[in-house]
């Protein structure tokens, strides 16, 4: 009896044991979660909107794992970019086109004099049109990047597209380096009278002897070349440096300052080209004896008097009046 | 026709980097150039996980969107390719792909950085299949062949998952279900704009 | 037109000696990702 009553214990005591092993064993297996300290998608992307680790190769850029951002990037370059550099470029040349309609070509007032006064040396118009060659080419290509796909490549297909845009890549990269000199010597040559002044506000306020037939007084650059020298300088440091950095990509930042040196590259171009549009119009068909000063080196006497009254003055001061010469050139006296 | 994804379950990723090399092997990539590459998260702290990631092959696909030559194109299988011949190494592509998947097989200069690689899915390029134009730019075409991307077929833990964006989905869910726990598929949301639920 | 003819002559030669000094910084990945240890 006493061997029975051991054996139903031994089975109740199995029964039991099973019992609580079988109890335990669900929860225990859901107090291991390996997930519960790992690393999470969403979470990682909330904090930096990038995910980075560590790779074996030895590229570092590809530690990045993810970079959302490249959306935002996306939507700049194709919606953003697009928007920006249409309004600036089309409604300048809108501008510019009702402007010629209404106003016509500024007349020289006085007429031509005869007499010729030297208003850019040689190297000043060598550095000029290094500076502005380059440019446009520079425009041309770097508008294609943008505005090409859209409209030049259903014109003439993928094959001749991208041939096309092969070339101008490299035209890109290549004229950088002489525009970027320019930039560097249109800096340093013309920085003495490209400082702002007070006489700027009132040649400003006069319409500048554009709006209207005001001739304000101004020294050799007035309010309105300023300005374009401070574009060229600043816009063109700016477009510059970002565009090296898109040149060289990732010597000094990773991918974000990438997307950003492209952003700023590209805002600042599009503006630049819109500007340089004014410039161009004023010096060719927006005025009359304008495009001589960088096209001979010389302007006449009587359009130095009408827009660089005290240029004029100055250099009549300095050389005195009979220096400048007359048209057909009469070399003075010895 | 499939819509073809990868799904790389991070939680059973060992770091083995077999898919990288199989990749590099299959298609006889060039030093300096990964496909695919895989990134660890947090690494030697407790809760780091590894992702095998390549090219996602996106839904409305970035690079493709911003490329100034539209040399991107998506097959019936929605997997994303370009063209060596129309690529002008511009750049764009690696700038706006979430994933970091685009490669360049010269390092500086937006000039001359040699026609863009990626991820194929397997699936060659714009050549007629399996020729050899084909495999010297692209690599293999195992597409072609009814295989599918040799990193996720011989995957040792089967993390990494190819196929059916569905099938896969279903494969991972399941897996979640029966284990009880998922850190969910890296980069979908990304790419798909979707997630899976588990 | 003389300084106009110098200056696309020097903006040609500036843009040759860009070429020749990028394409020697140029470096394939080949060499940019070598190391002594594990590549893949």
């Amino acid at each position: 009896m006493a061997s029975f009553g051991r054996y139903i214990r031994v089975v109740l005591g199995a029964w039991a044991f099973l019992l609580i092993v079988l109890m335990s064993m669900p929860s225990s297996a859901q107090q291991v979660n390996p997930t519960a300290s790992s690393v999470k998608e969403q979470q990682l992307l909330q904090e930096l909107n990038r995910i980075q680790g560590r790779v074996s190769i030895p590229d570092q850029r590809s530690g990045v794992l993810e970079q959302p951002a490249g959306r935002d990037w996306r939507e700049f370059r194709n919606v953003t970019l697009r928007w920006i550099g249409g309004i600036a470029i089309i409604g300048m040349l809108a501008v510019l086109v009702i402007f010629y309609l209404s106003r016509g070509m500024v007349r020289l007032e006085s007429g031509r004099s005869g007499r010729s006064i030297v208003r850019f040396t040689p190297f000043e118009r060598f550095v000029h049109w290094m500076t502005a060659t380059c440019f446009i080419i520079l425009a041309v290509s770097g508008l294609n990047i943008t505005f090409g796909r859209p409209l030049l490549l259903p014109l003439i297909g993928f094959e001749a597209f991208s041939e096309w845009s092969q070339w101008a890549k490299y035209a890109h990269n290549y004229l950088s380096f002489p525009f970027t000199i320019g930039v560097v010597l249109i800096f340093l040559i013309w920085i003495a009278g490209n400082i702002p002044n007070k006489l700027d506000i009132d040649w400003l306020k006069r319409g500048g002897g554009m709006i209207g037939h005001d001739h304000p007084p101004a020294y050799r650059f007035n309010a309105g070349q300023k300005a374009i020298y401070w574009i060229v300088v600043v816009g063109g440091g700016a477009v510059a440096v970002t565009g090296y950095q898109l040149m060289f990509p990732f010597y000094l930042s990773g991918i974000e300052g990438m997307q950003i040196a492209q952003i700023v590259h590209s805002v600042v171009s599009v503006l630049f080209v819109a500007a340089m549009l004014a410039h161009i119009y004023i010096g060719t068909i927006g005025m009359e004896g304008a495009f001589e000063a960088m096209g001979s080196g010389t302007v006449d006497v009587n359009w130095a008097k009408e827009h660089h009254s005290l240029w004029l003055e100055e250099q009549n001061a300095r050389t005195g009046p009979n220096e400048a010469r007359s048209q057909p050139a009469a070399t003075p006296a010895e | 026709m499939a819509r073809m994804k990868f799904l790389c379950d991070a939680d059973r990723c060992i770091e083995c980097n077999a898919c990288v090399t199989a990749c590099k092997n299959e298609h006889e990539v060039p030093w300096g150039i990964n496909r695919r590459r895989v990134v660890t998260i947090n690494d030697g702290k407790p809760g780091e996980r590894s992702i095998s990631m390549a090219c996602m092959h996106c839904t409305d696909a970035p690079c493709a969107a911003v490329c100034p030559v539209n040399c991107f194109y998506t097959t019936a299988d929605s997997v994303v390719l370009h063209s060596k011949d129309l690529c002008i190494g511009c750049g764009y592509c690696f700038y706006a792909c979430p994933f970091g998947a685009p490669q360049y097989p010269k390092v500086g200069n937006f000039g001359s950085r040699g026609k863009m690689d990626k991820c194929t899915y397997c699936a060659g390029g714009p050549e007629a299949d399996g020729s050899k134009e084909e495999y010297e730019k692209y690599g293999a075409n195992r597409l072609a062949e009814g295989k599918l991307p040799l990193c996720a077929e011989m995957c040792s833990t089967k993390s990494l998952l190819a196929g059916d964006g569905e099938i896969i989905a279903q494969i991972y869910k399941e897996r979640v279900t029966k284990r009880g726990y998922g850190s969910g598929a890296w980069g979908w949301k990304t790419a798909y704009r979707e997630t899976i639920e588990s | 037109m003389k300084s106009f003819l110098l200056a696309c002559i020097a903006a040609g030669i500036f843009a040759v000696v860009a070429v020749v000094v990028l394409n020697t910084i140029q470096e394939p990945v080949q060499r940019a990702f070598a190391t002594s240890g594990v590549r893949l």
